[in-house]
């Protein structure tokens, strides 16, 4: 497929000392992308950049092969939905859709025609004279997200849009994007601080720290293999345990995992998920714990086991294990997925 | 028991004297030298029988700068040989001249008394308009001694109900170094207009004396003499030829046909150069000479026969309470101390008659106090600037 | 229900002394002076003060002027407003820096120490003639004729209304005029259908101010004016003061009251267009 966008070495310093450096991107056309990190990393000054609101210092920003750097936002083939909604309140939903096709000369039949079918996309048919005061926020935000589609961007740039929701309509909203980027094939570049919003919406995740990228990967890659043990700590829930290093294996007390990354050592830290921790009673091998608490969380429980020096480690078992098991009982630890990384 | 009270009086007097001196300051340097001799004794407990208290009374009077100047050094003055009376002076900024009499007028109306005026300081318009409306009380030297000296004419003039305590005259203020032989008459002055486009302005005679001063003279040029005396409607039919006169002027002065707002207005054209000639008043151009604010080279001259010239007048609100107060003051204003002061502070004519003044006096106006003639139109004036205003301004 | 009567009591009473200082200094004024103007010559009551108005040469004359500067000042006025409010808003630079440290200055200055001032630099010998004048530059006359009057409008009510054009800007969220330009609109449309209509509510209210304060203005006309025709403030000082017309005055007072109220009429027309689409 051909790459849509491209940002090459791009970096961008504030005078507060923050900013974003080396920033290397390609999105293929019809893409959506995510750029999920904490606030602070740099990810909406990424988006900001594309749009043109902002000027880099360094690097390119190529859109379907062409720079755009030295562009205005009104010239780019970009177009960008607001956290904030951002309709112009004093026109009807009509007048703030109609806006970018007049300045682009569309003829009026055509404006009104296409309106319509915008409206119907994002669930609201007939909405056309109502004004932005007598939306809801999901309304408002849907009028917003067709505003830009309208334009038919070469890149849509979504900037934290369904933050300001509540829990019930976040999820809606994201299914509905999905359908309309299946309907509209437009590459979109979204930034999100949700992981849950990025691993259920993306075809890949740009993980952002400290406004450098630390991984981009799809969402299955970047949960079961962080290529950083910084994305390993922000994605999902992981165990961090301490090893020292024996050539091909990393030892963690009693237990040795294999040393897939051929780490120097002398320490590296191995990361387990918690579904990938086994509790065994009958078993002589693995780590000894005893278990500390059992949270049954609906169809699994967290149970929660203390392993003396190496800490306490979580696992998620089945509402049967865990009920099988009781507190202070002595358990043998096990793992069945591991990663590691040096420890720093 | 009335020992007591008697001493109290003047232990009051005195302390009063004393607050006002400190208060006062270096403000009243003369005071001494004025001595307490030409006042009436000021702590004569006889006179003010019933109590300590002093009497204050309400002064209403407006005009430009200098008139403010010479009030804030003859009010300390007066109220440092009369303890018993304090001058509560209001200065009502020019522009905004008529509003006092309004206040007066209508207090009285609304019988409300003196509302809060007693005396006021204004020209022969509110005189004349006060003796219609009869808001004035009438003097007279039984109550006010120095009276005496005031040209008797002029009291009559104003139905004694006005005192002159000061005059001025319009005259012609010209750039010596620009005119050599100043017009002497009103027909030679407008040759000289003519002859000498755009080098004349009068001010718009509804927002100064000195222009309106020019346009009645303008006017009454070939009227009989004592039509300058009266005010019988009668007459305005012969205005024809002067108004067609300063229509036809109109191209000939500053501007073509500009007329500067207020007294003031021409004097900056004289200053910056822009005309060398104009009406004035003499007071404004002496102390705008000592002031160098006037070029060295401007030079005065009175015409035969004179612009207007008169007095500025104070007048008793009928409806004061104070007036034994505001006679004491009165008096005092009068008296050649007060005015050797008008005439170095104003550089105006002295109100009482210049024999009662010193010899330095009597020759700084010698010959200049004459000539001038006091125009008393009542209402015409006010129809000769309304006429002025949609003939003239907006021919 | 008796707590909602105590809440309209309470809610009268704070009202009460801002609607009792309206009545005393503004209402029974307004009242009087109308019925002063209805007093005739001949000690009836009719309408010959407005007939003289709208008969008088001289009147009309004035009327006429006193419309037109007022129109032109204002029209001025807005445009060199808004363009530094715009300039302030959405530019950055020194020189930005420095008009915004410097336009309120004419607020702090006297306005008669002001028209002097425009009459030392603008008068025939003043200093602008003087300095242009080894550049062979004539000016045209600027005192004592109208243009003197717009240009002191233009001093008297530039910082105001500017100031009050800015605050309007500033309410308008950086992120709406970014939404436009993301959809591709340039200065021009996001000027016409972004900035002015979100700050056309203030607009109409500086608007109204400037109208105001130059259709009642007095020292400068005064002072810079020429001498006929006159500004119905000059005028209805020489009727009132000088010609001593009390009735005359205040019918010219009530016509001008009249002319503001006009503008007051489209000012309360769109507030209340704007309630109704708020309820």
């Amino acid at each position: 497929m051909s790459i849509q966008l491209s940002i090459r070495g791009m970096a961008k310093r504030y005078k507060t000392g923050e900013g974003v450096s080396d920033i290397n991107l390609d999105v293929r056309k019809g893409e959506l992308i995510t750029l999920l990190g904490p606030s602070g990393c740099g990810k909406t000054t990424v988006l900001r950049s594309i749009g043109g609101f902002l000027k880099p210092d360094a690097g390119d920003i190529l859109i379907e092969d062409r720079s755009v750097i030295a562009l205005p936002p009104e010239k780019r083939p970009t177009s960008m939905v607001f956290q904030s909604y951002n309709l112009w309140p004093h026109m009807s939903v009509y007048d703030n859709l109609a806006f970018g096709l007049q300045i682009r000369k569309k003829p009026k039949a055509e404006i009104r025609e296409s309106i319509a079918d915008v409206l119907r996309l994002v669930r609201l048919p007939g909405a056309e004279k109502k004004s932005p005061a007598q939306l809801s926020g999901g309304q408002q935000q849907r009028v917003a997200l067709a505003r830009s589609l309208l334009l038919k961007p070469a890149v849509l740039l979504l900037d934290e849009p369904f933050s300001a929701l509540d829990a019930k309509l976040r999820h809606e909203m994201r299914e509905e994007l999905r359908e309309i980027q299946s309907q509209t094939g437009l590459t979109m570049v979204f930034v999100t601080h949700d992981q849950e919003e990025a691993l259920s919406l993306s075809d890949r995740i740009v993980v952002m720290n400290h406004g450098r990228i630390e991984q981009i990967a799809a969402p299955q890659n970047i949960y079961n293999e962080p290529e950083s043990l910084y994305v390993a700590q922000f994605i999902g829930k992981m165990n961090f345990l301490e090893g020292v290093v024996e050539a091909d294996v990393i030892r963690v007390g009693e237990l040795a995992v294999p040393n897939a990354k051929r780490l120097a050592g002398p320490a590296a830290v191995v990361a387990v998920r918690p579904e990938d921790v086994n509790l065994d009673s009958g078993i002589k091998e693995g780590l000894p714990g005893a278990v500390k608490q059992i949270m049954v969380l609906g169809h699994y429980a967290e149970v929660s086991v203390n392993l003396g020096k190496h800490g306490i480690i979580r696992s998620f078992q089945s509402k049967d294990a865990a009920q099988a098991l009781s507190l202070g009982q002595h358990v043998r630890v096990s793992f069945a997925k591991v990663t590691s990384f040096p420890k720093e | 028991m009335s020992r007591i009270n008697t001493r109290f009086t003047a232990l009051g007097a005195l302390a009063l004297t004393f607050s006002i001196l400190s208060a006062c300051g270096s403000a009243n340097t003369n005071a001494s030298s004025g001595g307490s001799a030409s006042a009436p004794a000021p702590a004569s407990s006889s006179a003010s029988p019933s109590k300590a208290d002093t009497v204050k009374f309400d002064f209403y009077f407006s005009g430009s700068q200098n008139v403010k100047d010479l009030w804030d050094t003859l009010i300390p003055m007066f109220e440092d040989q009369n303890p018993n009376v304090k001058v509560n002076a209001v200065y009502i900024p020019s522009g905004t001249d008529n509003q006092t009499y309004n206040k007066v007028l209508a207090a009285k109306k609304a019988g409300k008394g003196s509302g809060g005026i007693d005396l006021v300081e204004d020209g022969i318009v509110t005189v004349t308009q006060g003796q219609e409306d009869d808001v004035w009380e009438k003097l007279s030297a039984g109550s006010i001694a120095n009276l005496a000296n005031v040209d008797a004419q002029t009291m009559t003039d104003a139905g004694n109900m006005a005192i002159p305590y000061r005059s001025s005259a319009v005259i012609l203020a010209y750039n010596s170094e620009k005119v050599a032989t100043p017009p002497k008459t009103m027909d030679e002055l407008l040759a000289w207009i003519k002859a000498n486009p755009e080098r004349f302005a009068y001010n718009d005679p509804s927002t100064g004396g000195a222009g309106s001063s020019f346009v009645q003279t303008v006017l009454y040029k070939d009227l009989p003499a004592d039509a300058i005396h009266s005010s019988d409607p009668a007459i305005m039919e012969q205005w024809k030829t002067g108004f067609d006169e300063l229509k036809d002027l109109g191209k000939y002065v500053y501007g073509e046909g500009i007329y500067p707002k207020k007294n003031q207005g021409t004097l900056d054209l004289l200053n910056s150069g822009e005309v060398d000639m104009i009406p004035a008043w003499s007071d404004m151009v002496l102390q705008q000479l000592a002031a160098d604010q006037l070029p060295a080279s401007t030079k005065m001259v009175q015409m035969t026969p004179g612009f207007n010239g008169g007095p500025t007048y104070l007048m008793v609100n009928k409806q004061s309470e104070k007036k034994d107060a505001v006679y004491q003051f009165l008096n005092y204003v009068l008296s050649p101390e007060a005015q050797t002061v008008i005439v170095d502070k104003m550089n105006g004519f002295p109100g009482i008659e210049v024999s009662h003044l010193s010899q330095e006096v009597q020759d700084k106006f010698k010959g200049v106090i004459e000539g001038f003639r006091t125009f008393n139109l009542g209402d015409l004036g006010t129809e000769i600037n309304k006429r002025w205003q949609s003939d003239v301004a907006a021919q | 229900m008796i707590k909602g009567r105590k809440e309209a009591v309470l809610g009268l009473i704070m009202v009460s002394p801002a609607f009792l200082l309206l009545l005393i200094i503004v209402v029974l004024p307004i009242v009087q002076t109308f019925v002063v103007s209805l007093h005739s010559e001949d000690g009836g009551y009719d309408l010959s003060r407005y007939a003289f108005l709208f008969t008088d040469r001289l009147m009309r004359m004035n009327i006429v002027f006193t419309l037109k500067v007022t129109v032109i000042s204002s029209l001025l006025v807005l445009l060199v407003s808004y363009a530094m409010a715009l300039f302030m808003s959405f530019s950055s630079g020194k020189l930005v820096d420095l008009i915004r440290k410097t336009y309120m200055i004419p607020l702090f200055i006297p306005g008669v120490i002001a028209t002097y001032g425009l009459i030392n630099l603008l008068g025939n010998h003043g200093w602008l003639s003087r300095m242009l004048l080894p550049l062979g530059i004539a000016l045209p006359r600027l005192i004592f004729d109208e243009k003197g009057i717009v240009i002191a409008n233009l001093w008297f009510n530039i910082p105001f209304t500017t100031m009050l054009l800015t605050s309007a800007l500033a309410g308008i969220p950086a992120s709406v005029i970014e939404s436009a330009k993301d959809i591709g609109a340039g200065r021009l449309s996001v000027f016409l259908r972004v900035i002015f209509p979100l700050s056309y509510k203030t607009f109409l209210v500086a608007l109204t101010f400037v109208f105001m304060s130059v259709i009642g203005s007095f020292t400068a006309p005064y002072l810079l004016g020429p001498n006929s025709p006159q500004m119905l403030g000059v005028s209805m000082q020489q009727v009132f003061g000088i010609f001593r017309e009390q009735e005359q005055a205040a019918a010219m007072a009530v016509f001008t009251f009249l002319l503001c109220s006009v503008l007051g009429y489209f000012y309360i027309r769109s507030m209340a267009k704007d309630e109704a689409a708020r309820m």
